[in-house]
């Protein structure tokens, strides 16, 4: 199953949810229906648990879902990225970072004098320099990117669950209010089934932002320290 | 509560168990795909993830026979009480969970979203919440 293929699932689950939720709403009033003909006030009690604390809630994720529904994020992209860092440039110029160094070519052995000894110290800042890119750049970005992807998947289980779940407990909630026995039943299970869909909610949305934070800083701290790089740009070779 | 709403009561939240136990393995399916292309430390993430997943699916299956035995004898007390010991038995789990990330990445960024993937047990955890909580017969 590919990712896109998971959000399309998770698209269809969604709209299941909403439909269980009218079927769970269908179940209740024709409960409550039956319950009227002999005990009004029990009837009044669950139709106003469910106006003031059901129906809000409900909105309120219906609300929530249609704002943030198309801006899942792509971890694979960000996967894919971070391979590209590494292999695309980190590894490039790391191979490459060897190369700067005294004794490759015949120049740096018998070329003599002053220059040649400004060339030679200058050698070694270009070749931690070239280092640098692929440790301190090329590994953090890839590193970062790595971690936002999987803060995204973390995101992605959260609401996965916390639909499903809701799901499950709507339907089992259903199958309880078709029985005058059953009621009490129904809000502790309908309340189960908000629970685990808002707990999901924060605890994913908690991981993407722990994760985005973290990496945001790695990405700070590369910046920030550029000992390989004096003044903060790459290393002159000649002056 | 009478034992036949009792019984009808458990064999719903069957099916729910087993619903609960077909996320879970869907959830496993998917930190499984994502840890196949995911690179270095959140491949073992994931790996643990899906390994949490599977954990949860066979708690929700033991939630799933729980209650059909309480849908054969609804005043059946050890189905009930066994509950509260899977739910410790599953968030354990969770803990080791944690544990072999932290241990396996030495990174504080993926023990925290390994401590998330506690949503990986919860469907088993709330049917056995909403399996203990009834109704049974009074």
């Amino acid at each position: 199953m590919t990712p896109e293929e998971i959000l399309e699932k998770l698209h269809a689950k969604w709209e299941e949810v909403e439909r269980k939720a009218t079927a769970l709403l269908e179940a209740f009033n024709n409960t409550l229906q039956k319950i009227a003909r002999f005990s009004g006030w029990v009837a009044e009690k669950a139709a106003a648990f469910w106006n003031n604390t059901v129906v809000p809630a409900w909105q309120k994720a219906v609300d929530w879902m249609s704002e943030h529904w198309n801006v899942f994020g792509a971890p694979w992209l960000c996967f894919g990225a971070a391979g590209d860092w590494r292999s695309g440039v980190g590894q490039p110029t790391s191979e490459r970072a060897g190369l700067a160094t005294k004794g490759q070519l015949d120049v740096d052995t018998t070329w003599k004098g002053t220059a040649a000894t400004r060339y030679n110290d200058r050698l070694g800042e270009q070749e931690r320099a070239l280092g640098a890119v692929s440790e301190q750049f090329a590994e953090t970005i890839a590193a970062s990117l790595t971690k936002v992807g999987a803060g995204i998947i973390t995101w992605w289980l959260g609401i996965i669950v916390g639909i499903g779940i809701l799901v499950i407990c709507l339907v089992t909630a259903t199958g309880e209010a078709i029985s005058v026995f059953g009621l009490p039943a129904v809000p502790p299970t309908v309340y189960a089934g908000w629970a685990s869909f808002v707990g999901g909610l924060i605890i994913g949305t908690g991981a993407l932002t722990t994760l985005c934070l973290l990496a945001k800083s790695d990405l700070a701290g590369a910046r920030t320290k550029l000992a390989k790089f004096p003044g903060g740009s790459w290393p002159a070779f000649g002056s | 509560m009478d034992e036949r709403t009792a019984r009808d009561a458990a064999t719903i939240r069957a099916r729910g168990a087993l619903a609960a136990l077909a996320l879970c393995l869907l959830l496993a399916m998917a930190c499984a795909a994502f840890a196949l292309t995911a690179p270095g430390d959140a491949a073992a993430l994931l790996w643990v993830g899906a390994a949490l997943a599977v954990i949860g699916a066979l708690a929700a299956l033991v939630v799933q026979r729980a209650n059909r035995r309480l849908a054969g004898d609804p005043r059946d007390g050890a189905a009930v009480a066994g509950m509260g010991l899977l739910a410790v038995a599953v968030l354990m789990a969770w803990a080791v969970g944690v544990l072999v990330v932290l241990a396996v990445t030495r990174e504080v960024v993926y023990t925290l979203a390994a401590l998330a993937f506690v949503v990986l047990v919860l469907p088993p955890l709330v049917m056995g919440w909403v399996t203990a909580k009834g109704p049974h017969p009074s």
